[in-house]
Parts: structure tokens; sequence; C-alpha cells
């Protein structure tokens, strides 16, 4: 370094000291009036973003939940829980999920290309979904899933789908971990969106389970499926003040995107008297002598009249809030015995066959008495619903008889559903099949009736 | 120091009774500040821009005091904020750096004009240097840059600076 470099590096420094000898401008103490930040800072932090996402990008799990609901028999299956035995719909609008190539599939089609509106189906995990519902619909509600024998299932409330389904035998509704259930488009494919779209392009969408939710969550989900909240109503209820209490429609129905939604809202007040959850006996779900006149008695899983498919041990399992298939004698006479008629019965054979083909129970223990009462069956927003006729056929203790429209979930097949309420239990069975008179309905609710 | 998980709280108090930040402090108070001054020109903003890299410094204590050289952090934040604060000044009307320093003779006044017209990477490099006395290799770590490159800056800023002494108050030919 030279004379003159030696000269700028020490101007340099004794400015540099100059500067560190100017009296402190601040202290120790202002520096620490600022909180610092910590651990506990950076996980609320992470705690309100994962919210925002969860809020505003990922599926809302009990939509999900009740997607897979509504691939139950006719759409409308409230109540169940999240077991082994479940499926969900995995929600893709969080992102781009691409469906892996080692999924198996049994079954495709090149005439539904994978896109926006494509919904992948798979099992869970049996720890991951083992949660229960809340309220006391699902913990309380017996389902009954399906027989699944070794063939391709069609389940039509998919109307735009290609479902697909895995052959190992002894499972219910759902196969092993990782199989698909239901497809559109090729594997290996990117799913864009969530919404299901029919071939016309209709949009629908599946009413979420909303009861023993606040009123704000309630709406919140209503809004996230495409729905809004049209009235709400309030009730003398042993539920928390603010909960929803019952919902219409109900919970697990397909349903047309953008139609209202009735909210009923608790009081708060303890006026109403709340029944201890009990399960039904077996033999009371299905001693109805209707039921096991348009069974056959020969399908294996069927053990007789007056018996009951509870104590068929292997087959049916307490898991949720479902019913049970039963044949008609016009499947069975087509397939020519009931060993060899699939269930569900494949729409284009089921089309095939005037009148009754499948019968199915579905019967919900609610812990209040109350909650039957507001299902939609004496519901006058659901009975206003476009696609159900309230009919005059005499019901059933009371209850009604719809006529409702499944084209769009059903592929065109008719659909009479006879519902009534017995103290806290929400009974339903429903009669599909092509081309049916309402004289046959009508014969069928004579039956149960006896 | 202990240290448990993730998280070791900042009250923790070493053999002096004084926290690890209380010491930092202590310790880098003067050295940010006069490293600011120099790199500025103005005692008020080389106060301001110590007290935010201090504070700072602060905030993000749980992690900085694990970092090998917390002192070089510190640093880096204040030549950040000394470049912040000169983009805006090119922005705002320029004050005249020195006005409040009246105790530095005229020499050293048109040095420090003359410093705040090198670029930053020679100003920075040589007051780190020839200021801080931190050595050639030290200043390569800070600014990330080989050492040549930083004996050619401070060569280079050294050759700008020497004709300020040698003229006094005179700068015009080295600012232009």
């Amino acid at each position: 370094m030279s004379a003159t470099e030696d000269r700028v590096a020490q101007a340099v420094r004794e400015i540099f000291e100059f500067g560190t000898a100017q009296p402190a401008q601040f202290s120790l103490a202002d520096i620490r009036r600022r909180q610092p930040r910590r651990w506990t800072h950076r996980a609320v932090v992470v705690a309100v973003a994962a919210a925002i996402l969860v809020v505003f990008f990922a599926p809302l799990p009990h939509v999900s939940l009740f997607n897979r609901l509504s691939q139950s028999q006719n759409g409308a299956s409230p109540g169940g829980s999240i077991t082994p035995t479940g499926w969900v719909s995995i929600t893709l609008g969080a992102g781009q999920i691409a469906v892996p190539s080692s999924w198996k599939v049994l079954y495709d089609s090149p005439d539904c290309p994978i896109g926006k509106g494509s919904e992948v189906f798979v099992t869970p995990t049996p720890t991951a979904c083992a949660a229960p519902l809340p309220g006391d619909i699902p913990t309380n509600a017996i389902e009954l899933y399906r027989y699944v024998p070794d063939k391709l299932r069609e389940y039509p409330q998919v109307v735009n789908g290609i479902k697909v389904y895995g052959t190992r035998s002894g499972w219910y509704d759902v196969p092993s971990l990782g199989i698909a259930m239901a497809i559109q488009g090729p594997l290996g494919s990117r799913v864009l969106d969530t919404v299901t779209r029919s071939p016309q392009g209709r949009s629908f969408v599946v009413i979420p389970l909303l009861v023993s939710m606040s009123e704000k969550q309630a709406r919140q989900i209503v809004k996230h499926v495409g729905l809004y909240v049209a009235n709400v109503e309030t009730v003398a209820s042993p539920a928390r003040r603010g909960d929803v209490v019952a919902q219409s429609p109900v919970a697990g129905l397909k349903v047309a995107r953008g139609i209202g939604v009735v909210l009923t809202i608790s009081s708060g007040s303890r006026t109403a008297a709340a029944l201890p959850p009990q399960l039904p006996a077996s033999d009371g779900l299905v001693n109805a002598s209707g039921l096991v006149d348009v069974s056959n008695g020969s399908w294996p899983l069927w053990q007789g009249p007056g018996r009951s498919p509870l104590g068929n041990p292997g087959t049916f399992g307490l898991t949720g809030g479902l019913g049970q298939l039963w044949l008609a004698r016009a499947a069975v006479a087509h397939f020519g015995s009931a060993n060899a008629v699939p269930l569900p019965v494949p729409l284009n054979v089921a089309k095939t066959i005037s009148g009754p083909v499948e019968v199915t129970l579905e019967i919900l223990r609610f812990s209040n008495a109350a909650s039957p009462e507001w299902l939609y069956y004496q519901n006058e927003s659901y009975v206003r619903l476009p696609q159900t006729t309230v009919l005059s056929i005499p019901g059933v203790k009371g209850g009604r008889v719809i006529k409702y429209d499944s084209r769009e979930v059903n592929g065109g097949l008719t659909e009479y559903l006879f519902q009534w309420a017995d103290s806290a239990d929400w009974v339903q069975v429903s009669l599909l099949g092509a081309n049916m008179r309402e004289s046959q309905a009508a014969a069928v609710a004579s039956d149960i009736r006896a | 120091m202990p240290r448990s998980g993730v998280y070791v709280s900042v009250e923790s108090v070493s053999g002096s009774g004084l926290t690890d930040y209380d010491e930092f402090f202590t310790s880098m108070r003067p050295q940010l500040v006069g490293l600011a001054f120099a790199l500025t020109g103005n005692s008020q903003v080389a106060s301001d821009l110590a007290q935010e890299a201090l504070l700072r410094s602060w905030v993000h204590w749980e992690k900085i005091r694990t970092y090998d050289d917390p002192n070089a952090w510190a640093r880096r934040v204040l030549r950040n904020l000394a470049a912040n604060h000169a983009r805006h000044l090119r922005r705002a009307p320029r004050p005249t750096p020195t006005e409040d320093v009246p105790e530095l003779d005229a020499d050293r006044v048109a040095l420090l004009q003359a410093l705040a017209h090198l670029p930053r990477p020679q100003r920075e490099a040589l007051v780190l240097h020839d200021g801080l006395g931190l050595t050639v290799a030290e200043v390569a770590a800070e600014l990330s840059t080989p050492e040549g490159t930083v004996r050619s800056w401070l060569s280079r800023a050294r050759a700008v600076l020497a004709p300020v002494l040698s003229a006094g108050n005179d700068t015009t030919e080295v600012i232009r």
C-alpha cells in the first residue's frame, strides 16, 4: 500500500471511529420494546395460513364425506361415519392431482376425457378416516352395505362418469386402498376441477350434512358446495344455541347446483326432550311383510321371510346409515336366479325389465325423536323440488309416497319412495324399476302396511 | 448457552448476568453506527439505520443467534439498509451528507462526500476493510466475492479518494 493509499485508509478509519463515537440515540430498551418473533408467532402464522388454505382451497371434509354417501343407493342417505368401509371423494379443486397409473382400472371409456368436472374416488386408509361425523345422525344409524359380488356395479348417481370397480370379492361398497372407484378419462390425466356435470352439462352437488354445525359453519359449507341458504328457522331444541338441528334438503341428496337450503337452528331452549340413543332391534328392521314380499327369499344374503339380514355374519356391518337391497321378482326372473343378479342391477338391464327391480330399505335412528320430522319427506322445501311429486297413494304410518324423477341419478328408471317416521326412526323404502305404475307402488305400500 | 429443541428463550442469561442479545447489542451498536456513518455520511441516518439493524436482529434473534457469525448478519442488514437509503436519496432531494458533523475537519468531510459517490461495492469494501478493520478475506466472505476482486475494489476506491485528501474541500473532480 502506497503512502497515499495509507492516508486514505487512515482517513476512512477516522471517519468510522468518528461515527462510533457519536452519542447513542437509542438504547437497548428501545429495541426490546419490540416483541421478538418466537416459535409461537411462527406457529400462529402457519396456523392462520393453513386455515386460509383449508377454507379456500382444500375440499371440505363434510363435502367429501357426503360425496361418498351420494354414491349410496338413491343418493339420499344421511348419516354414516367414515370408516374403513367407506370411500371418499378426492375433490380436486385444491390443485391438480394426477391419477396414478398404478391404480387398478377395470373399465374405461374413451368417450369421457378427463378434465374439468372429473371426479376420482379411491378408498382411504382406515386410520386416516376413522373419525365419526358430528351430530346424532351417524352414531345411531345402522348402515347395511350392499354386498357386491365379483361383478362390475353401476352407481347411477355418477351420471357422467366411467365407473371403475375392483373385482376382489368380499368387499362391500369399497375396494382396496388405491383402487379407483370411479374415474372419468384415461389414467394419468390431470383433474382440474371437482364439479360433477351431467351429460347435458347441468351441474350437480351433493347436499352436505349440516346438522350439529354452527350456523356460520353451515353457511360456509352451503356456499362452498354451490348452494345458498334460502331460509333459517329457529326451533326449541336441546342442542346448543345456534347449532343446526335440521336441514332441508336432507344430506346426501344430489341436487342441481344453486338451489336453496333451509336451515333449522336451535334456540338453545331445553324444552324438547332428548331421547337416549339406541340402536333399533334387528328384527324390527326387517319384519315388514311388504319387504319380504318383494324379495324372493332365495337370495343368499336374504335369510328368508322375517329373518334379519343383520344376523348374516360376514355380509353386513353396522357401519353407518344406509339400507339394504332386495331383489324384485322381475330381476330374478330376468337373470334366472337370485344368485345371478348383480347388485345394483345394471341400468342397461333394469331398463329392459318393466316393473320393480330393486327395493331398498333405509333406517336411521336419531337420538332426538324430533329429527326424523325434519327429513325431507315432511319438509315442504324438499317436496317442492322439481324432481319430486307427492302422490295421493296412502302411505305408511302417516308418511308420504313420493315419486322421484330419477332421470339424473338412475338413468331414467322410475323410483317411488315410501317414507315415514316411527318414533326416533326415519324409514324409507325405495322402489326402483322401469315403467312402474302407481298401482304397483300402491301395492307395495299396502304390503308394507300389512 | 443451553438450547432445547427449536426454541430457547431470549431471556436466558449468561454468566455475566446479561442475555446474549444484550452482549450482542453492546458490542455491535457502535460498530454498526460507525459503519452506517461511513456509508451514509449522516450521523442521524446512521443512528436510525443501526437501530433498525439491531431491531431486526432482536426480532429474529432466535434464529440469528444460531449463526456462525451473527455480527456479519447484522452488518449485512445494515449495508442493505444503507443501500436502500441511498436509493431513496436518489429519488428525493439530496441533503448535504455532512451537514450535521461539524466536528470533522474539511479533509474528512470531503472524503465522506467522495465516499458517498463511490460504487456501492467499493464503498462497502473500503469501509469494512479500512474502517472496521476486517481482513481482505473477511471482507470477501462478507461480500460473497473473491479476495482478488476485493483487493481490486479497494485499490480503485483508494485511487479515487486519494486526490480528495490532497485537494481539501474541492471534490468537484472526484464527484464528476
